[in-house]
């Protein structure tokens, strides 16, 4: 090899061999073993889509880390029964209401922090300060109360913790089940990145770009885990996701695409429910989805059994409710208009023939892979508004921009727009779903209806079957009256899972809380 | 020389901060960060405290005046997503990027120099319309296609190497792979045609005449003559192998610059967008220099114009 060649040679080993020794300085990733090698017996690993922001590993802003934060380093007051939808016990071990405004909580007797500090009213007030009244630290779990409640915690006596409400919240035991509580040990004026929590796993180690992982604790109040450690490992690519766990890297992986939802030898894909939506929230402002007649043609032209069946390949159940059948609300006698193409046709010519502008073009807004196979579904849904006659165009944009446009103040002179959104209600009731997106006060929604506000109002001041029947009078106002959404399908998620282990997803497993300790190892 | 050297740095330096300036105000068009990390339904008071104490509510000049002063100090601000600074994030993630940059680098120029070579020694012979179509072929082939491929068969069906992730030597051969073969197609026939054309010089005849062998004449008379064409062609490469770990960093969750550089966009992490641009381009600014500067060792004709 001549002078330059062996220089430039030279150039790429030295930079190699560089990069080796600041790779060594900064540790070897794969160096942090999850443990000891007899623990590694029952140590799990866990694919799944992303990394989350180190923001989100808080507690109180746990959105997208507290599938395997919630219940599993930290713990609440109360917890929901993922099959019946009803309130457990947790950290208290009963509930009552005392007078509308108050509620009084018995705390579970010898529970202590992993760092050692005992869990009682005390921490229980401070914990539930750190969520929901702080004022240093923006926490997303104010956003799980309902619209407008402020919560007081006040410590009576080590096990009996007193929540007092600005006004009525007949369903806060509900929505304590949100708020986990951290050690006092944990600041309350700064974001953490090192939870401390009551529940069985510690946060033990996160490798930025590879993976967390969870250690079992030995000191946990309840009964013990099976797997002595969890190891989640970061894989973007759906494909190579799959791939982790038909090749045993994995033993359980999450977000897993239709296409690639084959179980094998060693492996079984389960489809399981997500409690979330797909809906088309219309703008009403301005012409032509101003218009009653246009948003109907809207309802009949969506194909929602060809799109669910074709397009989200077994993952969608169609449906006219902007929420699941289990939340408290759903109306199970609502039946959706059925797709009617020449009825939508007929509608839109009615509209026109009134003088709308119903040539006038409407952006369809979606958003890159916010569900599987989401691409392709708002395709669909676009060719089913076309065929229908209404001049659409399709709008692909991310996470932000979606949350720009979905956000208010929406802009005066706004173009009709139809805005794919995915909606998932972790709590539960429909309060917080309407509260967002068809109060004329919402975060999010377009309509204005005085009855709609008039009976949110009352029916969050109610509880049990009177509470259902209202909401249920809201779902007729809407989807009838108003159209401010249409509503396309349910989703479900699809996960690969290891013969070696032994679980069973359900609804809250993807969005909300993935509970390690349901988690059996079967095989070596 | 002095000159030739200051002027390219002086140049290299004036698109390092256009593309910087670029990179801040392109950014901020795309939708506040405060939307990224606060949940739908965040109230107005949430949104505006986020804004503030992160100072998204400054006006973008002031913004943009401390980005300034603050980058003269190599102080990018703090990750929004990682809560640690900007440049941390990105000199943790440097090595893994570096590393299989220059391991892949090094393969090219290896299978690069040997083939095109072999192909130059006997134009349009067997071996040389072979390995011309096979490097011809191989530099089309997209990378992220080749990537999924190679995972399908080698770790899939093989079982011979990880899928993805960094646990071993053997998690290395295929974003190695990945990124070296476009590169190992392009690199042969720079080499062939360089080769070919040395090989055809009076020197070389001249040597050839006296008796020396033609793997001798070819490696050790004739590739220094074609070292310039390559050596350009090498930094070109170079600069296109951080491109290339992006598609590696979302197939291979390889956790270098690429992983973070995507992970800051997608979450408007500002500060690590703007310092890993900056790093980026800075060593793409350093590449260049280097090349440059031995290209005028390797050429006087530079030195003197």
């Amino acid at each position: 090899m001549t002078a330059p060649l062996r220089k430039a040679a030279g150039v790429a080993a030295v930079v190699g061999a560089l990069a080796l020794v600041l790779s060594g300085c900064t540790g070897s990733p794969s160096s942090n073993s999850s443990g000891s090698p007899a623990a590694k017996d029952t140590a799990i690993t866990i694919a799944q889509v992303g990394e989350p922001a180190a923001s989100q590993t808080d507690p109180c802003d746990d959105e997208n880390a507290g599938t395997f934060m919630h219940n599993n380093v930290v713990q609440a007051l109360t917890d929901l029964d993922p099959k019946s939808g009803n309130v457990i016990p947790l950290l208290s071990t009963s509930w009552k209401q005392t007078d509308p405004t108050t509620w009084t909580f018995t705390l579970r007797k010898g529970v202590k922090f992993q760092d050692g500090t005992p869990f009682n009213a005390a921490a229980a007030v401070y914990g539930i300060n750190r969520d929901l009244n702080n004022t240093k630290i923006a926490c997303s779990d104010t956003a799980k109360l309902s619209s407008g409640v402020k919560v007081t915690p006040t410590a009576i006596d080590a096990t009996t913790l007193q929540l007092k409400t600005n006004v009525p919240d007949p369903i806060l035991p509900r929505e304590m089940a949100y708020m986990d509580i951290v050690s006092t040990k944990i600041p309350a004026d700064q974001q953490t990145v090192k939870p401390v929590g009551t529940g069985p796993f510690t946060w033990d180690s996160w490798v930025s770009g590879q993976y967390y992982l969870l250690k079992a604790w030995s000191g946990y109040w309840g009964k013990k885990p099976q797997a002595s450690s969890v190891k989640v490992i970061f894989r973007p690519d759906a494909t190579v996701r799959a791939n982790s766990v038909t090749t045993g890297e994995a033993d359980m992986a999450m977000g897993i695409l239709p296409q690639n939802a084959q179980s094998g030898a060693n492996y079984k894909a389960v489809t399981f429910p997500l409690g979330s939506t797909v809906f088309y929230r219309l703008s009403l402002q301005t012409p032509p989805l101003n218009d009653i007649r246009v948003r109907q043609a809207v309802q009949y032209a969506l194909n929602k059994k060809q799109i669910t069946k074709s397009l989200m390949q077994g993952i969608g159940t169609p449906t006219g409710q902007m929420i699941v059948s289990s939340v408290a609300g759903y109306d199970p006698d609502y039946k959706a208009p059925a797709y009617n193409l020449a009825k939508a046709k007929s509608l839109l010519a009615d509209a026109k023939a009134a003088g709308v502008p119903v040539d006038t073009q409407i952006t369809l807004v979606g958003q890159t892979n916010q569900f599987t196979n989401s691409d392709e579904v708002v395709q669909g849904v676009l060719s089913n508004l076309q065929a229908a006659g209404l001049n659409v165009k399709l709008q692909t944009v991310d996470a932000a921009q979606w949350k720009t446009l979905l956000f208010k103040p929406f802009p005066a002179d706004q173009a009709p727009m139809i805005l794919q959104t995915f909606h998932k209600n972790v709590s539960g009731d429909a309060a917080s779903s309407f509260s967002s997106y068809l109060a004329s006060s919402s975060c999010c929604g377009t309509a204005k209806d005085p009855t709609i506000d008039s009976l949110l109002s009352k029916g969050l001041q109610q509880s049990g079957d009177e509470r259902e029947a209202t909401f249920r009078k809201i779902s007729d106002e809407e989807y009838t009256k108003d159209i401010s959404v249409v509503p396309l399908a349910e989703v479900s998620a699809i996960m690969l899972i290891s013969n070696r282990i032994s679980y069973q997803p359900n609804v809250l497993t993807q969005t909300n809380e993935l509970l390690l300790s349901d988690i059996k190892v079967t095989g070596k | 020389m002095f000159l030739f050297l200051r002027r390219r740095i002086i140049y290299s330096l004036v698109a390092l901060l256009g593309v910087t300036i670029a990179v801040f105000f392109l950014g901020r068009l795309n939708g506040s960060p405060a939307l990224v990390y606060l949940p739908v339904g965040a109230s107005k008071q949430q949104i505006d405290l986020y804004n503030h104490q992160h100072g998204f509510d400054q006006p973008l000049p002031t913004q943009f005046w401390q980005f300034l002063v603050s980058v003269v100090h190599f102080d990018f601000g703090e990750s929004l997503s990682q809560q640690k600074p900007a440049s941390q994030v990105i000199f943790e993630a440097l090595p893994q990027t570096l590393l299989l940059a220059g391991v892949a680098l090094l393969i090219t120029l290896i299978f690069a120099l040997f083939l095109g070579t072999v192909s130059a020694m006997k134009p349009f012979g067997n071996a040389d319309r072979s390995i011309t179509f096979v490097s011809l072929a191989i530099g089309s082939v997209p990378d992220f296609w080749f990537a999924l491929v190679c995972i399908m068969f080698f770790a899939v069906f093989l079982r011979l190497v990880p899928t993805a992730g960094v646990a071993g030597p053997s998690s290395w051969i295929l974003p190695v792979a990945t990124l070296a073969l476009a590169p190992i197609g392009g690199m042969t026939q720079v080499v062939r045609g360089a080769m070919i054309e040395a090989l055809g010089s009076g020197y070389v005849q001249n040597a050839r005449a006296r008796g020396f062998g033609r793997w001798r004449l070819a490696f050790r008379h004739s590739l220094r003559n074609a070292a310039l064409p390559i050596v350009t062609f090498t930094g070109d490469r170079a600069v296109h192998l951080f491109n290339g770990t992006i598609i590696v960093s979302s197939v291979f969750a390889w956790p270098g610059i690429g992983y973070q550089m995507v992970n800051g966009v997608l979450n408007r992490d500002f500060p690590v967008v703007q310092a890993g641009v900056f790093i980026i381009g800075l060593m793409v600014v350093i590449i260049n220099i280097v090349i440059d500067f031995a290209y005028a060792l390797i050429d006087p004709r530079v030195r003197v114009s």
